[in-house]
């Protein structure tokens, strides 16, 4: 069961996950690089912790990208659906 | 050669990777459920003071040593939240450890207002003063209690 959420908080997602494996950090390299304990970016990477905008901003700084890159209050869209403008279907590929 | 400070070494050491299994919650949650046992225990060996002072003497001594594995094993399955310093914890554990520390001291609170009552009722019905055992107990295991409070509850947290 995941945390309880207080009902006033925001959904923040983010793009950790996906861009840790890209650029092939683990997760205590990436804690090691923001000075956070790397269980806090498993729980960041899983949206059962939202980070200050100072450690958001460091995580993106990590990445080289701007923090709206790695965090957004919508979803992301799919990788495939932004490369290519269309979403996959599943019919298709079968 | 770099020397760690004392609160570098004391974290390094509750964060050590060999208590891993120790962190899981079933395992947190059992060291809770011995540690409130051990509580429960010594309550009982000072209320029997009086009539088994060596036994309960004895027992005391025995009870102190499992207390202090207990309550270490406790702190390392929680990575010392509730006990290191600000500068040892990132911003996640340290709003983990303002949440452990506001439940425990409702906790606390709930527990001193029923202990009161009790001490009250007692008075007021003019029921025979306890014996000197009781007495002790109605000291230190509150004090004790009160000292391991945030540790029971952050090792009770899914998110610790």
């Amino acid at each position: 069961m995941p945390p309880r959420k207080r009902s006033d908080e925001v959904e923040l997602y983010n793009r950790l996950a996906l861009l840790r494996a890209e650029r092939g950090l683990s997760r205590q390299e990436l804690a090691d690089a923001v000075g956070v304990h790397y269980q806090t970016i498993g729980y960041l990477e899983r949206g059962e912790y939202s980070p200050s905008a100072t450690l958001a901003l460091r995580l993106a700084a990590v990445f080289g990208l701007p923090m709206e890159a790695v965090f957004s209050l919508t979803p992301f869209r799919a990788l495939s659906e932004q490369v290519y403008g269309t979403r996959p279907d599943p019919q298709e590929t079968r | 050669m770099t020397t760690s400070t004392r609160t570098e070494r004391r974290a390094a050491r509750l964060d050590d990777p060999r208590f891993e299994h120790l962190r899981t919650l079933r395992a947190r949650r059992l060291l809770v459920g011995a540690l409130c046992a051990l509580l429960v225990v010594e309550t009982a060996l000072f209320a029997v003071l009086d009539r088994a002072p060596v036994a309960s003497v004895i027992g005391l001594g025995v009870l102190v040593l499992a207390f202090v594995v207990c309550l270490g094993t406790l702190k390392a399955s929680t990575r010392g939240l509730e006990e290191l310093p600000e500068e040892a914890l990132d911003e996640r554990q340290w709003q983990l450890r303002g949440e452990v520390y506001a439940l425990s001291y409702r906790i606390g609170l709930g527990l001193l207002t029923a202990g009161l009552a009790v001490v009250a009722v007692w008075l007021a019905a003019g029921w025979p003063a306890p014996g000197e055992g009781v007495r002790t107990a109605a000291v230190v295991v509150p004090f004790h209690v009160a000292l391991v409070l945030p540790t029971l509850v952050a090792a009770w947290s899914r998110r610790a």
